[in-house]
């Protein structure tokens, strides 16, 4: 069993309906893998927000265990214990 | 003389502080043609009206409110002003932007600019009711904080829709970071150009207008600003930032090591959730507000209901402040965010100096390097939020040893203190260092120490690779530079990224519209967009490239205008933290500032001499600047430059590496 807690912000949150979640898996997931489940799982404005024409959006900012993931790193296999962040598009200072 | 462009308002009034006397004139083209508004016609000015001899603080130096050619336009977020002077905090070049009403209404009133000089024997606040200008007496108003001296003016003059720009207490005492507070609620806070106020005892400017502005072509901007008002609503950025405004950042800054802790020597605070935007809006939003056009409404109001707190009513608690008066200090408590930043809107008080000269004492008193005599019974420990408020109070009346020693600024209070302190202050040229570390994200390291009113995230505001927007990047750059570009940690490109947001955020800046609103966030303007919108507004015979011109012309003369002070590259440096210690958190972690990498490569594409980092005559002849070149060589030649850096006032940086108490 794999245990992954994925904590949302911003507008994620809103949208989840959640703060965190703690998901469990069986089989070897990926990230994409996990952001699709979640897609499938929570309300459109989610969906929305995490692709762009059935693509992960660029603008989705992903940080596993507190490190940046980018695009081509999307195929990461979730390891137990992992912490997923998600933040939508936002910047600035 | 008459002024040939439309889109200003035309004139500009001088007001000698001194004599008391007004004087009405037609704006110069040659200020718009070449400095276009805002901070380009401030150094303009300041250049050639405030030798390097003026002391801050005195009657030589001047005080520049300055408006653009789209500020009170039908463009996107069109409120935007800005105030120049020479800064009391840094004794170099300083400006301060702010949003909210104030600059619309100055235009509307028919005034593009307005140059304080001298100084008044007795406080004064000036009355602008279009055509009516008038210095009047401000014993009445002298002492209060800025809120309610606004209600009084409003009061006085019959007319709740004034609008002001005001200093608090903090001003009027000289405090060196106090800035200036415009109607409704906004901040032009740093550099501490209230303090300039305050010495030449003018308490603010009170200003109603009701004359129009005359567009070239009306139609054309009025079709091109309702597109790019469609553009930013539309864009990807858009809801997120309008829900939370720049608080939402708190969050995303800590898995990327950004948010400085316990004055940066942590990047990510462990307590950051009571402090999020999420948990702000969540428990204390009242309603969101808007400045002068703005689709965004980035600000919010906020209040607090219960507790020890209670009663307490702020806007604009921006993602600066929940650091500098939060993680920096490490307080977690909320409530006691939201009460010092309105004092430190009602005080006149930078949050960012204001909090980091807190974090300041508390190190030092960490490091047992206070007597027990200079604190008054002050507790300094980590997180003590009541002595945080007792010190905005203490500060910005500069009350007891602490209070007036740090109303002067980290920076300044380690060169008088001694004893080692000045290894915790965190500043370039005097500058408090905002809530941007620059070993998480290399371009703003150098940001930091290229940003002509020292330390500044907001000079050359580079976003693009705060956490990687490829699709922004490409947009503006072009997919050559992809991956580096907006790899927050890698160095390349990040010369190219800083010197042209320093160019572009001139233009904006001396435009008048807003960085967070369309510009650099949700980057939906920039050089053609604004070329467009200016020829549109203006009838000047402009273009992107001709914008491009003016932008670098603008960055040019005021790094040369702090040479005239002494500022080579020597002072181009962080300190110690940022270049020595590897980030201890998140994605930065292990990571340090790369400037002797970036610092060369930005010299070279800007033009500037690699040895002293000035502009070339080569350089300056191409921006049309060959006599103020030989200006700044003859003030170097005779040593009118080393004496000036004498007065800069502030402890240098310090550079090299201290053990870190673990």
């Amino acid at each position: 069993m794999t245990t992954v807690k994925v904590r949302f912000f911003n507008l994620l949150a809103v949208h989840a309906g959640n703060k965190s979640r703690i998901f469990e898996f069986t089989e070897e997931t990926t990230v994409a893998q996990m952001l699709a489940q979640m897609a499938n799982e929570f309300p459109p404005a989610f969906r929305d927000m995490v692709y762009q024409q059935d693509k992960i959006s660029p603008h989705l900012r992903i940080f596993l265990n507190e490190r940046l993931l980018y695009e081509k790193e999307f195929d990461t296999v979730l390891e137990d214990g992992d912490s997923l962040m998600l933040f939508p598009a936002i910047a600035g200072g | 003389m008459t002024f040939d462009y439309d889109g200003y308002a035309g004139a500009y009034l001088r007001v000698d502080l001194s004599t008391g006397q007004i004087q009405k004139h037609s704006l110069p083209s040659e200020w718009v043609e070449n400095y276009l508004g805002g901070n380009g016609i401030g150094i303009k000015i300041l250049w050639d009206e405030v030798p390097e001899t003026a002391n801050p603080l005195g009657p030589d130096n001047k005080l520049i409110v300055a408006t653009g050619p789209l500020c009170g336009s039908p463009m996107p977020n069109s409120g935007r002003m800005e105030f120049i002077g020479k800064s009391p905090l840094t004794g170099i070049y300083g400006d301060a932007n702010a949003g909210g009403q104030f600059g619309p209404e100055l235009k509307f009133s028919g005034y593009d600019v307005i140059i304080f000089e001298g100084q008044a024997s007795e406080p004064v606040y000036l009355y602008i009711n279009n055509d009516q200008v008038e210095l009047r007496s401000a014993r009445d108003i002298w002492g209060l904080g800025t809120y309610a001296a606004e209600t009084r003016l409003q009061t006085i003059h019959c007319d709740p829709a004034l609008k002001t720009a005001l200093i608090g207490p903090a001003g009027e005492n000289l405090v060196r970071f106090a800035g200036i507070q415009v109607t409704y609620r906004r901040s032009a806070a740093r550099c501490g150009l209230g303090a300039v106020m305050g010495s030449k005892k003018l308490k603010g400017v009170a200003v109603r207008g009701t004359k129009g502005i005359h567009f070239k072509k009306p139609k054309v901007l009025e079709s091109f600003s309702l597109q790019m008002h469609k553009n930013i609503r539309r864009n990807e950025f858009f809801p997120g930032i309008q829900k939370y405004g720049t608080s939402g950042l708190v969050a995303l800054m800590q898995p990327i090591g950004r948010f400085p802790t316990q004055n940066f020597r942590q990047g990510h605070f462990e307590e950051y959730e009571a402090i999020s935007g999420e948990t702000l809006r969540e428990a204390h939003l009242v309603r969101d507000i808007a400045c002068f056009n703005c689709p965004l409404g980035c600000d919010k109001m906020y209040s607090v209901e219960e507790g020890e707190f209670a009663g307490c009513q702020t806007s604009s608690v921006e993602y600066e402040t929940l650091n500098s008066l939060g993680a920096r200090i490490c307080n977690r408590n909320l409530e006691a965010l939201l009460k010092a930043n309105e004092m430190c809107d009602d005080l006149g008080l930078d949050s960012i100096s204001a909090g980091n000269a807190i974090s300041f004492a508390m190190e030092l008193a960490e490091l047992g390097i206070w007597k027990e005599s200079e604190l008054n019974g002050l507790d300094l420990s980590w997180g003590n939020y009541h002595t945080a408020i007792q010190l905005l109070h203490d500060m910005s009346y500069r009350q007891g040893f602490l209070g007036d020693l740090l109303a002067d600024g980290a920076a300044r209070a380690a060169r008088w203190l001694g004893r080692n302190s000045e290894r915790y202050a965190m500043h370039v040229k005097g500058q408090d260092i905002p809530a941007q570390d620059g070993r998480a994200q290399q371009s703003m390291g150098l940001a930091h120490v290229t940003s002509s009113r020292g330390a500044d995230h907001l000079k050359a505001f580079p976003t693009i690779d705060e956490t990687g927007y490829p699709s922004e990047a490409v947009r503006r750059y072009g997919e050559q530079y992809l991956p580096d570009l907006v790899n927050p940690l890698a160095t390349r490109y990040k010369a190219m990224l800083v010197k042209d947001g320093e160019d572009f955020g001139a233009i904006v800046d001396s435009s008048g519209n807003c960085k967070s609103g369309g510009t650099f966030v949700m980057a939906e303007i920039y050089w053609q967009e604004q070329a467009d919108a200016i020829a549109a507004a203006t009838s000047m015979d402009i273009d992107a490239q001709k914008l491009r011109q003016i932008g670098e012309r603008i960055y040019n003369l005021q790094r040369c205008y702090n040479a005239l002070h002494g500022i080579t590259s020597s002072d181009d440096v962080l300190p110690w933290r940022f270049t020595k210690v590897p980030s201890p958190s998140g994605n930065a972690r292990g990571s340090v500032c790369h400037l002797e990498i970036m610092l060369p490569e930005y010299y070279a594409i800007r033009g500037w001499n690699p040895d002293d980092g000035l502009p070339t005559l080569k350089t300056m002849q191409r921006l049309g600047l060959e006599a103020e070149y030989q200006r700044m060589e003859h003030a170097i030649a005779c040593g009118a430059t080393k004496a000036a850096r004498m007065f800069l006032g502030w402890a240098a940086p310090y550079t090299e590496k201290v053990e870190e108490i673990t």
